[in-house]
Order: C-alpha cells, then structure tokens, then sequence
C-alpha cells in the first residue's frame, strides 16, 4: 500500500510543508513591493537590503543576544537539575520516592495556559516581572529531562556503582565521573529538546515583561510587527533572521531531535 | 586475626530464604573458595561481606570489626566481579586509577602504582586503550589489576573466569593462584565450577540451597564427602550413587535397590561385617567413584552389571553400564580390553572406596575393609551406625 | 549497648543517603512546587475572590466571578470558538497525521525518505511568531499567495484572516501545517514497529488494502493514536500564539474580526493582562482547567474501550 505512491507525490507533500518558509525567503529578499505583486513572486531576487536595515537600524542584536543569553542559561540548569534529579529517582533508595516521583508526573498534567494568571501572581510577589530571572528560572527543570536521565541512569549496569561503593568513591563523584559521562545521549537530547522550547518561548516572556530590553527573540518580532506595519520586506527580513538559527541546528541535529519527540513523548506517557 | 567471621547469618528477600544459619571462618591468608549451584546463596554470602546488602539476622566481622559498623568502602576489599565492571568510556590506565583517585594520593603516587600493577598483570600496552577494544582475558585482567591497586585487605571475586574460554580459564587459575602466593592476601573466590573449587582453593566452602553442606580442604571434600551433595558435585564423571537397603536373605546379607529387584551379594570378610551396616530397615546411599572400580579382581563388593556404550577418550575409555536401572560409569585404561554393548561385566569396588550415606544424605562412617581392630571409639561408632543416625 | 550502637551507625548511613536523594531532587521540586503547583492552587483560591494582585488586598465573593462570567456573552463565544476549533483540529490532524504516515512509510529509511521526513518535521521546531508572519502575507485576500493559487483555479477567494466566517479556518490551517509533523512521527514510530510481514503480505493485494487498514493496522495503532488524540486536544484548547498572531494581537486585536478567534486563552489574556480583571481571568482559568482535565479523562475512558494493547 505504502509502497505505490509515487515519490512525487511524496515530494509535493514535503514541498508543501517547506514552502511558508521559503517564502519568507522570498518576501524578504525582493524587490521592493514584491510582496503586493500579482501574480505572486515565486523566486528569491537578491535584495537584500531590507535584511541589512533590520540588521543594523533594529536592536535586533540586542534580542539576538537576549534569547542566546536566555536558552543557554536555561539548558545549563536543566541538565543539572534534570540529571541529578534523574540520578536520584534511578538509584537512591529513599523513603518517598515513589511519592516525589508522582509529583514529577503530575506537573505535566497541568494545563499550562489555565496556570498564567496565578503565576503571573507569583511572579509578582517574587518580584521577577521584567528580569531575566523570570524568564529562566520556572523552566530550569523539566519532567520530561527528568525522566529520560532517568531511563539512562537506569540502563546503566548495577555493578558500575557498586564497585564505586567498594572502593570507596562517594555518590557525588561516581555522578560526576561515571554517571553523567556515560549518559551522554540523554545529555544531548535534553539541550536540544530544552533550545527548542527556550528559543520558541512567546507567550511567557510577552506576559512577564513589559519593557523590550529584554525581549527574547519571538517578542521582539510582535514589536516588529507594530513597527513595521505593512512593510512585508521587513517583516520577513526579520522573521528570517529569527527562523535561521533554528533551522540551522535542526538540519544538523535533525535525525536526533525527531527520534527524541517521537520517543520522548511515548515514553513519558508510560 | 581471622579475616572474616560469619556467625548464624540468615538472609531473606521477601519471603525466600536465600541463606540459613550460615556459620563459618576464613582464615587470615587463606584462599577459600565458595562453590555451589546457581541461587546456592554464594552471591549473597560474597556481597555481605562487600557490604553491599545486609543479612537478615546474624552476625559478620570483617578482621574483626563488626560488619554493621563499616560502610563497603571502609572496608578495605578489593573485588571483581564477573562482567568485570569496567567503565567504558575510561582508558584502561583511568579504570586502574579510578578508585585511588577517590583517595588524596598524588598523582605521581597513582601513576607509579598504576604502572606496578599494570606490569604485574602484562598490561603496560594497554593503558592507553579502552575496554571496548580488549579482550575477555585482558579485561578479566584489568578487573584484577583494579582490584590490585588499592593494596586490599581482603580480595572477593564473583565468578571471575566464567565469561572465559577454557584454555584462558585453565591458565588463569594458575596465575590467580600464583598472585595468591605473591600477595597472601584472604581471598574469596566464588564459583559454579568444581574444577576452580579444586585447584585454587586451601578450603572449600560447598554450599547447596541457602545452607553449607561441608567446608574442608580439597581433599577432605573429595574423599570425605560429608554429604551426598557434596560427593556428586566433585569429581568428573561424577560418583556413582546407589539407593539401596539390607536384605537378609536364607543367611545371605545382600544389598538391594529401591528402583529394582536386582540385589548385590555383600561378602564380609569378618564375622563383624553384618554389624556394621545399617540394618534397621532404613534405605541408605552409597557411592563410589569411577575411578575405584576394577572388573574382575581385588577384594570388595561385586556387581554384575550391563555395559550400554563406550565413551573412548585417547587414555581412558569411560565406559557407561547399568545395574538394574541404576546407572554406573566406570573406567577402562587404554590397553585394556575394552567389553562390548549389552555384554554383563563383573565389576569390583573395594570395600574401603565407599561413601555411606543415610536416608538424609548424611554421611556415615563405615569402614567394612578387614584391616581395621575394633577399638572402643570404633565399636561406639558402629553401634550408632547399626543403629542408623549418624551426623 | 553495642547493639543499640550499631543500629544506629546503620539507620545513621541511611539517613544520609536519603538526605542525599533529596538534595539531589529538591532544585527540580523546588521549581515545581514555587511555579506550578503552588499557582494551581492560587487558582482556586483566587477566582473565589476579588483580588488586588498588587495591593494583595481581597475579599471573598464566593461564585460571584463566575456569576459575572457566565452573563457574558463573549465569555460564552469564546468557549465556544475553543471548542469550534478542537472540535476541528483534532480530528483532522489526526486522521491527516495517519495518513500521511502511511503514505511516507515506504522508503522512510533511505536518505530521500527521512529528508522528507524532516522537512515535514521541520515547521514544528520553527517559532510560531517567525512563521506566522508570512502566513499572514499568504493568507491576504489581495495579494496572498493562497488566494492567487486558488483564483488560477477559479476557485471562490475567501477574506481568510479578514473576515468573520474565514478568520478561524485560517488559523485552523496554520496549526495543521505547525504540527503534523510532530504527529506523523509519532504515527511513523508507531508503524515501524508493526510486524514487516503483515504489512507486506497486504501489499500483495491491493483491493484489500481498507480491510487491511480497519482490521490489522488500526488495531496496532490505536495506542498511539489515543496519545496522539489526548496530545492534540490539550494542545488545541491551549493554543495562543498562533492567534495572537495571525488576528492582530501585536496591534492590539487579538480576537479575530468580531470575536471570531477569541478562544479561551485569548480572552484569558486580555482579561488580565490588557484590562487587568485578575479575579475574573482567574475564574476562566479554572473553567479552563477543568474543561481540560475532564476531556482528557472522558477520552482516556473512552479510549479504555476502544484501545487495543499488545
């Protein structure tokens, strides 16, 4: 059944999903007006000046710079916090385990968007509003980080540990030489499923801030989109600007983060 | 000081029982060597004294420290365990230096222990190398040379030579044994193998089913079983076992078996000789092993039996026969005239080759050869043997 | 006395491993008691109440928030809306997510196969902000890519983003095209481990190839699709973003021509964040909240029947 349908229509298929985003392409490097001819434009001119405004007359650094800031420092606290998390629920015999573990499992129940508005009244109180802070700290930890360094720790031959205690390695060593180490894997997985939400992050920042200096990239684009009404070069130049990063990790990563959504997902869901 | 001490030690995982009132000594150099079946309770006697699981009741001292009060890695053990627990993304120089680094030691200090060790065990063309790209032996190896560095007090080692083939297992039973010497430091040595249990060991720890069936030295084991256990498990083939009973036939004393109605005239030489079997109608175990058997001469018991095949290994033909349904493996050394299939054979065992065992496989102490003076121990022994219970 | 004393050496060892065990877990709870469950239960606190959040002064008002909620008539077409746009997406995206797997399974393991594989991957990872710029050129009615496709078709051009009837099936579109990606791979996995001689020896009849699909591949998928199912409906009923972007938010008008976009999440956010009603945001919230853990276990009971484990 599978096997019938012919490569093309498979490619139109792909051609389909790619092609918002070649447009983008399009839009930001024609010529001027391009956006409002008729018919439509179907191939990139080499314009590219809109691109250099953006570039150069925006703060378009400064919100580049925010969101590296913002992603890196967050997929640094997951991993240790999902690691060393992971670890313990994988190897430590603990009263309340089972019970912590449950907690874990419970966050991911919760409905994200019906939490906002208590949690902006938290935010408040904690006076992160309008800092960096508040745009790291409530996703420095991950259930999903969480139970996959889980899963690691968990493959990982009980002997490896139990020739540490024999010879008298501590817990915290054996995690930082042994452990860690060997669940390289799940490291990488974690950075990368943590950049892509971090880079994405819309919603969160939009709420929690007012002022622009610290935008993350995807709310510096709404601030573009006030800016730039109806002038599409621009409008493009910029969300070209904020596409290509992620694009280029994914075409380099690709393979790995979609074996990591597809089997992160089920597994979470056991 | 004795290097370990277990006294009355039980041990339960939910509600079985994998040791019972397990009670022995391991002399300060000794090499003892701890042998049974799979889920024997070996493991768990050897992971106790690591410090990795707890008894359930009962006593252990470790160089007579109280094992309760010691944590493992105060423990001063070196161990290697049988899927060598290397880590794989540490060159064989860092899995050696692994657990000094723990310790405060300089760097110089690791690198010249390390080396010292690495020589010992004809490593030094492997440090820079990782597990993945060793082989069996040199991985067994670098497990030993990781166990070694830490100067241990005390070496236990799990089934180390299982995962290797036979001509390395026969070579490194020497070297162990010979690093053994070097060291003399207490090794427990854990094994399925009898063959190992044999050949390295000053003492031997037979275990069966949670409980030990004999300690002794090599050669107590193998020729004074204590149990009916522990004389089939050593010895290739293993000792031949028959379960038979006295029969008092019209004057004749004659051994007949449990499975068949074949019996086997019993000949004593000395009035005595009815006296000192067991005759109150209990059933009892005896055995013998191949290798005592002679066909057609000597004193002793004799037993016609039915030849079924031949084995022919180059110096010695085992040659494997039935008497009645019981059967029985004998041997025939190359030269000798060798019987044919379905041919019945008059086989002899001597009377001082036997191993008596009671109705609870216990053994008891018969000597029916004619060399023997009846002295007050021995006529004290007899009477409890013809009474039946012996322990 | 030696005894009590090497009780306690034991327990002692113990008590320091758990401590261990909990420091090693506490960062991650941390976070998640402070930032998710301590606001679940603001939540329910705050809708019975009316709350200065900066003033921290309130009162109890018990259900008169929800009273007020309930005689709004946008309270109601939002509710509406989200349920008009769940009641779409998630079919649809499931039963395209299918057969869009089925249809690249062949090949899915050749370098060309898993390109196409990502490329249809590929607008999940992208930001929704980015992408919806340039679907809000295609979808302009004058000079938008779609509406001149589909007028070279003489085909009707529809006001799309613009008008009232059209604004919703457009950002309906762009969540189609956003996330069939995630849900093909999560069916392509599901496939992949179905038995190869099954599937092959359908193929050798391909009048069947329905037979096929209802008796042994729905069977074998339907775990799969209950997660993907579940996944999608609590997604839909979440979804901002995209509509906030693509009907105006930036400009203030998040909510589509005539309400037609506002959903749940959308007048949740206007309703504390643009005119600062928190103690009625906090309310819908709570309906959210409970709308959403109610779907998913009805589904889940649902599902209870109809799955088929292996």
């Amino acid at each position: 059944m599978s096997n019938r349908w012919p490569m093309v229509i498979r490619i139109f298929i792909a051609i389909l999903f790619i092609a918002p985003i070649y447009w983008t392409l399009v839009i930001a490097t024609g010529a001027r007006g391009a956006a409002y001819s008729l018919p439509p434009v179907f191939l990139p001119a080499f314009h590219f000046h809109a691109l250099w405004v953006v570039l150069t007359q925006t703060s378009w650094m400064r919100y580049l710079l925010n969101s590296i800031l913002i992603t890196s420092l967050t997929i640094g606290c997951v991993l240790v916090s999902s690691a060393l998390a992971g670890y313990a629920l994988a190897e430590i015999n603990m009263p309340g385990k089972n019970a912590i573990f449950y907690l874990f499992l419970g966050v991911m129940m919760l409905p994200g968007q019906a939490l906002l508005v208590p949690q902006y009244v938290v935010m408040f109180h904690l006076h992160l509003l309008n800092s960096y802070a508040g745009l790291i700290l409530p996703f420095t930890a991950n259930t999903s980080g969480i139970f996959l360094f889980r899963q690691y720790f968990m493959k990982l031959p009980r002997s490896y540990r139990e020739i540490a205690r024999v010879e008298n390695v501590n817990s915290w060593t054996y995690i930082r030489r042994v452990a860690v180490p060997l669940a390289r894997p799940a490291v990488a997985t974690v950075t990368l499923l943590t950049f892509i939400s971090s880079w994405n992050q819309f919603q969160w920042p939009l709420i929690m801030t007012d002022t622009t200096a610290i935008d993350p990239i995807e709310l510096a684009l709404t601030r573009y989109m006030q800016t730039y009404q109806a002038n599409w070069r621009e409008l493009a130049s910029a969300a070209l600007l904020a596409l290509v990063p992620i694009i280029i990790v994914f075409l380099f990563t690709q393979n790995h983060i979609v074996a990591a959504v597809a089997g992160g997902e089920q597994g979470s869901k056991e | 000081m004795d290097a370990v001490h277990f006294y009355d030690v039980t041990k339960q995982y939910g509600t079985q029982w994998a040791l019972q009132e397990v009670t022995f000594t391991v002399q300060a150099n000794e090499f003892l060597v701890i042998v049974g079946p799979s889920g024997c309770g070996k493991s768990s006697i050897l992971r106790m004294i690591a410090g990795l699981e707890q008894p359930t009741s009962g006593t252990i001292q470790i160089a007579g420290l109280n094992a309760k009060d010691t944590t493992p890695g105060e423990r001063k053990i070196g161990m290697v365990f049988q899927n060598y627990a290397l880590y794989p993304h540490l060159t064989v120089f860092e899995n050696l230096a692994f657990p000094l680094r723990a310790t405060r030691m300089q760097k110089m200090l690791i690198r010249k222990r390390v080396e010292e060790v690495a020589k010992l065990l004809e490593l030094e063309e492997m440090l820079t190398k990782r597990p993945g790209a060793l082989s069996g032996g040199q991985k067994q190896r670098v497990a030993l040379g990781r166990a070694l560095v830490r100067q241990p007090d005390l070496f236990l080692m799990d089934e180390p030579l299982s995962n290797l083939d036979a001509v390395l297992r026969e070579k490194m039973r020497v070297d162990l044994r010979h690093l053994h010497e070097l060291s003399r430091v207490a090794t427990i040595y854990v094994t399925h193998d009898q063959v190992e249990a044999m050949t390295m060991s000053d003492r031997i720890l037979v275990m069966q089913k949670g409980r030990i069936e004999q300690i002794g030295t090599p050669h107590e084991v193998y020729h004074r079983p204590a149990t009916l256990f522990v004389g089939r498990f050593f010895g290739s083939p293993p000792m031949n076992v028959l379960n038979v009973t006295i029969l008092v036939r019209s004057g004749r004393v004659e051994l007949g078996s449990i499975n068949h109605d074949d019996t086997i005239p019993v000949l004593l030489p000395t009035e005595l000789g009815i006296d000192r079997l067991p005759q109150n109608g209990s059933t009892f175990w005896l055995g013998f092993r191949p290798e005592v058997i002679k066909v057609l001469r000597g004193e002793g018991i004799q037993i016609l039996v039915t030849v079924t095949h031949l084995e022919t290994l180059g110096a010695r033909t085992h040659v494997h026969a039935t008497w009645g349904k019981d059967a029985l493996v004998y041997f025939i050394e190359h030269g000798e005239c060798a019987p044919k299939r379905n041919e019945r054979v008059w086989i002899t065992v001597p009377y001082e080759a036997f191993h008596w065992f009671d109705e609870h496989q216990q053994r008891l102490d018969i000597d029916l050869s004619e060399q023997t003076h009846l002295s007050p121990q021995r006529s004290r022994r007899i009477l409890t043997a013809v009474n039946g219970s012996e322990a | 006395m030696s005894v009590m004393i090497e009780r306690s050496r034991l327990t002692l060892r113990r008590h320091v491993e758990t401590l261990f065990g909990f420091g090693l877990l506490l960062p991650s709870m941390l976070i998640f008691l402070v930032f998710f469950y301590a606001p679940a239960v603001f939540l329910v606190y705050i809708s019975f109440f009316h709350w200065n959040i900066f003033t921290s002064r309130s009162a109890f008002v018990g259900f008169e928030n929800f009273i007020i909620l309930i005689h709004q008539p946008l309270f109601w077409q939002s509710l509406a809306n989200s349920l008009y746009y769940t009641a779409v997406i998630v079919p649809s995206v499931t039963m395209l997510a299918l057969g869009l797997a089925l249809l690249l399974r062949g090949g899915i393991r050749s370098k060309g196969g898993s390109a196409i594989r990502s490329m249809v991957f590929l607008p999940h990872v992208t930001p929704v902000v980015a992408t919806s710029i340039i679907w809000i050129w295609l979808f302009d009615p004058q000079f938008g890519l779609i509406n001149a496709v589909l007028g070279f078709f003489h085909l009707p051009q529809p006001g799309w983003l613009g008008s009232t009837h059209w604004a919703m099936p457009a950002v309906m579109i762009f969540s189609l095209w956003h996330s069939l990606g995630l849900y093909t791979v999560l069916f392509l996995g599901a496939l992949s481990t179905l038995p190869r001689g099954v599937m092959e020896a359908a193929q050798l009849d391909n009048a069947r190839s329905w037979y096929l699909f209802r008796r042994i591949i729905w069977p074998l998928v339907s775990p799969v699709t209950f997660f993907v199912v579940v996944l999608a409906t609590i997604n839909a009923l979440q979804t901002f973003s995209q509509i906030y972007t693509l009907t105006g938010g930036p400009h203030g008008g998040a909510g589509g021509p005539a309400f037609a976009t506002t959903t749940d999440s959308i007048l949740i956010y206007q309703t504390a964040f643009i005119y600062q009603h928190f103690s009625l945001a906090s309310a819908m919230s709570l309906i959210l909240f409970i709308l959403i853990l109610a779907l998913t276990l009805l589904q889940k009971w649902i599902a209870d029947r109809l799955v088929f484990y292996r």
